[in-house]
Order: C-alpha cells, then sequence, then structure tokens
C-alpha cells in the first residue's frame, strides 16, 4: 500500500477550495497542495488505492461546477506553477501573466478566456477553453503541443503528444461533435493529448504543458461599430467572416476584412455600457471587431464596409493603441460586471447560456434569443454563432421560468446541428444536456472510457458523467 | 474662449523600466509611450467644455520630440482643434521651470483662458509644471482638481485638500487647473476622428518663436545619478500548525516589524 500523503483537514482552509464561479459549493474531507508531480502521483496513488473520490481543483475559474467537490479529497495543482521556459509551464501556472511575459518578448499565446488572469494552464487545457480570438485562433486546443500527466491510477506520463495513442484499454471514441465551436464531451480522438484536452477533470491531471507560439501581431485595431437593427447587424457579421481567416475555415489568402474577433452586444448590453460610451442616436446593437494589421491601421477600409453595411458608421469607436484598447476592453468587461450587479439587486442566481450554432443557424437563434421575454442581456462571440444570454430573474416563478426557456433554448441549439456548450464545458451542471446533445449510445461509450481509464472511477466524480455509487474510503 | 490642454508623452505604466546607467538614465527604447493619464482627464474635461459651447477652441500642446506626434494626434482625433509641439535643443536638459516656461509663453501667445493640465505625469510625478504655469502667467490655479464647473468667466473646483476632505476653490479666469483621476472618464475617439487625425497638421515652435532662449529654460535643478530602487527583500513563509504559526507572526510583528 502506498504511504499517505501530506494531507490538511482544516474545515477553515478546505472552505476556500469548496466553490468556483458556478456558485454551487461542494464538501470535501481533505485537501492535498503536493509541491511536485511526485508528490501529486503519489496522493493519486494513495486514493486510488482506496477507492477514494478526488477532485483536481486549479484556481477555481470554471462555471460548470468541474472543481467542486462532492467529497473525498481535493487535489491543487496550485504550486505546480514553475515556468520554465516561455513554451513550457507547469499546470498550476496562471496564465494571463504568463501571456503578457509572451507578448512583452513579442510571443503570442492566442487563447484569451475572459478569465485568463485568474486561471491556471491547466485548467484552461482540461476545459479547452476559448475566448473572443477563437474566431480566428481556435480554442486552446489548437495552441497545445504536449502535456505532462498523472493518470487516475498514478501512472505519470511525460511529454503526452498528438503522437501518443491511448493506453491499452482504452476504448477510441467516435462520435460526430457537431462542426461548431464546442466544449461538450470527450473529443473523438485517436491520441491522448487530444482525448485529455477538454476532458474537464476526470481523465488525468495535467501537470505541464507544451505551449505553440506565434510572433505578437504588430499592430491590432479594436473599433465597437453601432447598428440600426439587429437584421443589419446580422448581414454585417457575414459580411465581415465571409473572407476571414478562421479556425473553422481557415483561408490562408483572407478578404479585405479579416477579423480576428467579432463580438455582439444586445440593447440590453449597449443600456449597461450607456454611462461609458456616447451611444448614437438609433442605435439597436453593436459589435466589437478586432483587427490584425500589418503598417498602418486599416481604417479607410472598414469605415467604407460599415458605410455600406448600413452600420452608424461616423459613430464607430476606434483604438489603435493599447491605451485605447483598455478603455474599450473597460467598457467590454462593464458587461459582466453589470449582470451580476442585477443578480446583486434581484437576489436570484442568473441563468446564462452557452450555446453555438451553425453559421447557417445564427439569424434563427438569434430570432429565439431576441423574443425572450424575461428580463435579460445578450452578448458574446458572434462570430462563432456563440452568444451568451443571460437570463435576469427577479423571483422565484421568473428564476423557474428561466431554467425552462434555458432548456428549451438548448434543445433548439442541439435541433439547429449546435452544441450545449461552446465554451465553458459541461461540469457537474449541464450533464442533462450533454445527454441530450450526444444521445445515449455516445453516453454509454463515454462512461465506458471514464471506466478503462479510472476503474474505481475516483477522479472528478460527477462531472461530465453521472457516476456510479461512490466506492467509499476514509481519509 | 481658447482652452489649452498640457499633454505629455509618458512610458506606459506596466512597461518595465530599466536604468541604463547612472548617467544616461532610463532605456526608453523598448518602452511603449501612452499620454500621461491625467493628462488625459484634462483633455477630456476641455472637449467636454468645448461640447458644452464654454470653449470655442481646444489647443494641446506637449514639449518633445517628433514622436510625440502620434499622441497629440489621438487628441485631434477625440475632438482637440489645434496641436503645438515645442521641440528645441535647449530644452533637452531643462526641468520643470524650463518646461513651464515654455508652455507658459506657448498658451499666452495664443491667447487662451484656460489651460488643463493632469496633476502630474506618471513618469516623473513632479507634480510643478500646472503651478509653475499658474505662477508665471500670474492666474489663478487649482490643481488636484476632481470637478470643475466654468461659466461667466469664474470657475469653481473641487480639490483635494488630505485626510480625504475636499476645499471647493472659485476663482476668476483665466486660470490653470490641474486634474486628477475621478473628475471625468475620457472618450474614445470615432473613426471619422482617427481617420482625419492622421493628416491633422501638428505646429512646431522653438524656444525662439516663444521669445525664449536657452539661457531662459536652464535647468535650476540638477540630476545627480539615475538608480533603480532598491529590490524589495523577500517575502517569508511561516510553516507549522496554525496557532504555532500566528504566534510565531504575532511575535515577529511585534519584535521585528514593530508595527503593533
Amino acid at each position: 500500500m502506498s504511504s499517505k500523503p501530506a494531507l490538511i483537514t482544516d474545515p477553515d482552509i478546505i472552505l476556500g477550495y469548496l466553490t468556483d464561479a458556478s456558485n454551487t459549493h461542494g464538501r470535501a474531507e481533505a485537501l492535498a497542495v503536493p509541491a511536485d508531480v511526485d508528490a501529486l502521483a503519489a496522493t493519486l496513488r494513495w486514493a486510488q488505492d482506496r477507492g477514494m473520490p478526488v477532485t483536481v481543483t486549479a484556481r477555481r475559474t470554471g462555471t460548470t461546477g468541474a472543481a467542486v467537490p462532492d467529497g473525498g479529497l481535493l487535489l491543487s495543482t496550485e504550486r505546480l506553477s514553475q515556468v520554465e521556459a516561455p513554451d513550457i509551464v507547469g499546470g498550476g501556472a496562471l496564465l494571463g501573466p504568463h501571456q503578457d511575459t509572451l507578448e512583452a518578448a513579442g510571443q503570442h499565446f492566442p487563447p484569451d478566456p475572459t478569465s485568463r488572469y485568474e486561471c491556471s494552464v491547466g485548467g484552461a487545457i482540461v476545459c479547452n477553453a476559448s475566448g473572443a480570438r477563437s474566431f480566428r485562433y481556435g480554442a486552446t486546443r489548437g495552441w497545445i503541443d504536449w502535456v505532462d500527466v498523472v493518470l487516475p491510477t498514478g501512472e505519470r506520463l511525460e511529454r503526452v503528444s498528438r503522437d501518443t495513442p491511448l493506453p491499452a484499454g482504452w476504448p477510441r471514441l467516435r462520435w460526430a461533435e457537431p462542426p461548431v465551436k464546442t466544449a461538450a464531451g470527450y473529443a473523438p480522438a485517436d491520441n491522448l493529448l487530444d482525448l485529455l484536452i477538454g476532458s474537464e477533470g476526470t481523465l488525468g491531471v495535467i501537470t505541464r504543458a507544451g505551449l505553440r507560439l506565434r510572433p505578437a501581431p504588430a499592430g491590432v485595431l479594436t473599433m465597437l461599430a453601432f447598428f440600426p437593427d439587429l437584421e443589419t447587424t446580422l448581414r454585417f457579421v457575414d459580411q465581415a467572416r465571409s473572407g476571414a481567416d478562421r479556425a473553422r475555415a481557415p483561408r490562408p489568402k483572407p478578404g479585405p476584412l479579416n477579423p480576428r474577433a467579432i463580438e455582439y452586444f444586445d440593447p440590453n448590453a449597449l443600456e449597461m455600457i450607456r454611462a461609458r460610451v456616447d451611444l448614437p442616436a438609433g442605435a439597436t446593437d453593436a459589435l466589437l471587431l478586432e483587427v490584425e494589421h500589418e503598417g498602418e491601421a486599416p481604417l479607410d477600409r472598414w469605415f467604407e464596409a460599415l458605410v455600406e453595411g448600413g452600420a452608424l458608421a461616423e459613430h464607430t469607436v476606434v483604438a489603435e493603441d493599447e491605451q485605447g484598447q483598455r478603455r474599450l476592453a473597460a467598457i467590454r468587461h462593464a458587461l459582466p460586471a453589470g449582470t451580476n450587479e442585477r443578480v446583486v439587486a434581484n437576489r436570484m442566481p442568473k441563468v446564462g447560456t452557452d450555446f453555438a450554432v451553425p453559421d447557417a443557424a445564427l439569424a434563427e437563434m438569434m430570432a429565439e434569443y431576441r423574443a425572450v421575454t424575461l428580463p435579460h442581456v445578450c452578448f458574446g462571440h458572434i462570430g462563432d454563432n456563440h452568444l451568451h444570454l443571460n437570463l435576469l430573474p427577479r423571483d422565484a416563478t421568473e428564476l423557474a421560468e428561466a431554467r425552462s426557456t434555458y432548456r428549451r433554448l438548448a434543445e433548439r441549439a442541439v435541433a439547429l446541428g449546435g452544441t450545449v456548450s461552446a465554451e465553458h464545458g459541461i461540469g457537474k451542471l449541464k450533464r442533462a444536456l450533454l445527454a441530450h446533445q450526444v444521445g445515449p449510445e455516445t453516453l454509454g461509450a463515454f462512461a465506458a472510457l471514464k471506466a478503462a481509464a479510472d476503474p474505481a472511477w475516483i477522479l472528478g466524480r460527477g462531472t461530465l458523467l453521472e457516476p456510479p455509487p461512490a466506492p467509499g474510503g476514509a481519509v | 474662449m481658447k482652452i489649452g490642454v498640457c499633454l505629455k508623452q509618458v512610458p506606459a505604466t506596466d512597461s518595465p523600466i530599466k536604468v541604463k546607467d547612472a548617467v544616461s538614465g532610463v532605456d526608453l527604447a523598448a518602452v511603449k509611450m501612452v499620454i500621461n493619464p491625467y493628462d488625459e482627464f484634462a483633455l477630456e474635461e476641455a472637449l467636454k467644455l468645448k461640447d458644452a459651447g464654454i470653449a470655442t477652441q481646444v489647443i494641446v500642446y506637449t514639449v518633445g520630440p517628433a514622436d510625440a506626434d502620434a499622441r497629440l494626434k489621438d487628441a485631434v482625433a477625440r475632438g482637440a482643434d489645434i496641436l503645438v509641439r515645442i521641440d528645441d535643443p535647449g530644452l533637452a536638459a531643462a526641468d520643470s521651470l524650463g518646461f513651464a516656461k515654455a508652455l507658459a509663453a506657448a498658451a499666452k501667445a495664443d491667447g487662451v483662458g484656460l489651460i488643463l493640465a493632469g496633476k502630474q505625469a506618471v513618469d516623473t510625478d513632479n507634480a510643478q509644471v500646472p503651478a509653475m504655469i499658474a505662477e508665471l502667467l500670474g492666474w489663478a490655479q487649482a490643481t488636484e482638481c476632481d470637478k470643475l464647473e466654468v461659466a461667466g468667466g469664474g470657475f469653481k473646483a473641487w480639490v483635494a485638500a488630505g485626510g480625504g476632505t475636499r476645499d471647493v476653490l472659485q476663482g476668476s479666469l483665466p486660470a490653470v487647473i490641474s486634474t486628477d483621476k475621478g473628475i471625468n472618464s475620457p472618450r474614445s475617439p470615432n473613426i471619422k476622428g482617427v481617420m482625419a487625425s492622421k493628416k491633422a497638421p501638428v505646429a512646431v515652435k522653438d524656444l525662439a518663436a516663444l521669445g525664449l532662449s536657452a539661457g531662459d529654460v536652464a535647468a535650476k535643478v540638477s540630476l545627480k545619478a539615475w538608480g533603480a530602487p532598491p529590490p524589495r527583500p523577500a517575502g517569508r513563509i511561516l510553516q507549522g500548525a496554525p496557532a504555532q504559526v500566528a504566534k510565531e507572526l504575532v511575535g515577529l510583528l511585534r519584535s521585528e516589524a514593530k508595527v503593533i
């Protein structure tokens, strides 16, 4: 039997690890904060010997409860935060600060989740995190070359890459992921790296990662463009992305408009930012556009396109330098902050969507969102047809209505060929939606994979899949 | 009324600052330059007064080399009317008083009735130039203003008075007001403004054009040496059982840090 690892059992310390950004609360009997990979692997072996549930916890910025434990042991990666080289970092290293260091040296690691200054690299990998710039660069998956991982059994694997086959006995998943940005379910991958990416802490613990870097762009132009109605806005989205070099449709020779991100603000979102920006009369919707460029910013080209596209073009707010871009970022970040203020004022949780649909279904999905009569605010990654509709119920009746609206919209997104989660993942909160999206056969294949990888089913119990009864095991 | 705005180009506050050596100062080669954030408040306040019809023209002044033009053009993109850059070899080694003399002469020559400037520049943090301009011109002044009203040839300025309190100063124009955080939220330029700003001319004036000589602006303050602040000593993490660690911490706060 393995020897007992150093465990923290002080409930006051554990308390700080029992929740994530989903605001759900869990319970755990003990916390391990291993100082190195040896200690981490020994902890997992010890738990495996006892059949003790283990929940990996990094920085707890997830919104779906994947890091919220349901008893057992919490295993924190926070001390594995070493930066060995610009492209080699520990799983517990913070993402945003490392990206800043890279940028200062002219390099770029593109994934830009909103939580990047709070989240860990390992967390971003197992959540396959993405953000606005995923339109151009795709999610985290495309920017990871290899990882070191400790499997649920405590087995250590180093430099797991796309050349690494699945371990013996792990079934190869074959299911058709929807053709959209998605973070729902295990990837149908034939290699271990791609399977681990997006596995939400159920198949292993990422202890080190090899990042793929690219040169930082020479210049970035950011624009906040206003539109007189939704229809004009959507037409412009189609125009802006038709020639774009985007992750889902790479185009080595892009057209004249080649944004790296297209973000959307609905009328309620515009109300929320009214104090921070001069809203032109007649503006109902807005797009935040980011464009990389060499030399002079392509202002004339975009102005012309906005005029032709029917935007309130002259009022487009522009930022060419970091100072201006920070101002626009503050406007963008006022939306989640404003939403949370409403949540506090309402004393009711928000119900937020994370669905994405194919390009052809965007208008239909937007019409569904627009028809919602409950108080709400809608913004997000429209370039990827991926909007966050935040329903803001004011009482219990509206909360019930919001939940049924959410469920109905999720089913609609699936019916349109989309996903129930484009970036936040499934965690513990959206298992039913995942089941609806993939169907019983694929769900069964997920469970068979999980059982092969983790026979005692100790790691990340309750995330993605309904777990079998706990084997038990005391600390 | 014309309003003059003093605008300084400074290193971005998140740029890593390296001292080259004790004599030649800071290495600015790889540093991003931005408008001094406090000057952005001054510019915004001037633009608001223009929007309200109180000012007819906003003239932006800076002292510095041609690479400051990009910052000046940003001001035009937001709505400033005239850009003036004061550039003269005589100013290369000037101190705050020299800069204040140049700026005061330029603003006076243009007939401005109010000068707005940030309360300090975030590079040298001297906070001297606005007050010096006011003294040189014999104008009223209010520094660290976070609320301003201008009407009927006078102004009312809310300024920090220490200890979290504020004074409300009333005075008559012409005046120099230095702006603090909280006075406004600087606007972002719109696309038409940015496109037009690319072609905006910058009037470059040397000391002679301002009726000054190199002797007039010669530094009275001499800089002895440049150096980085001493590195912060590493923190200490106390290990052990919480009760023991708490006891040890209290002991250290008392005996070593002497804060309790």
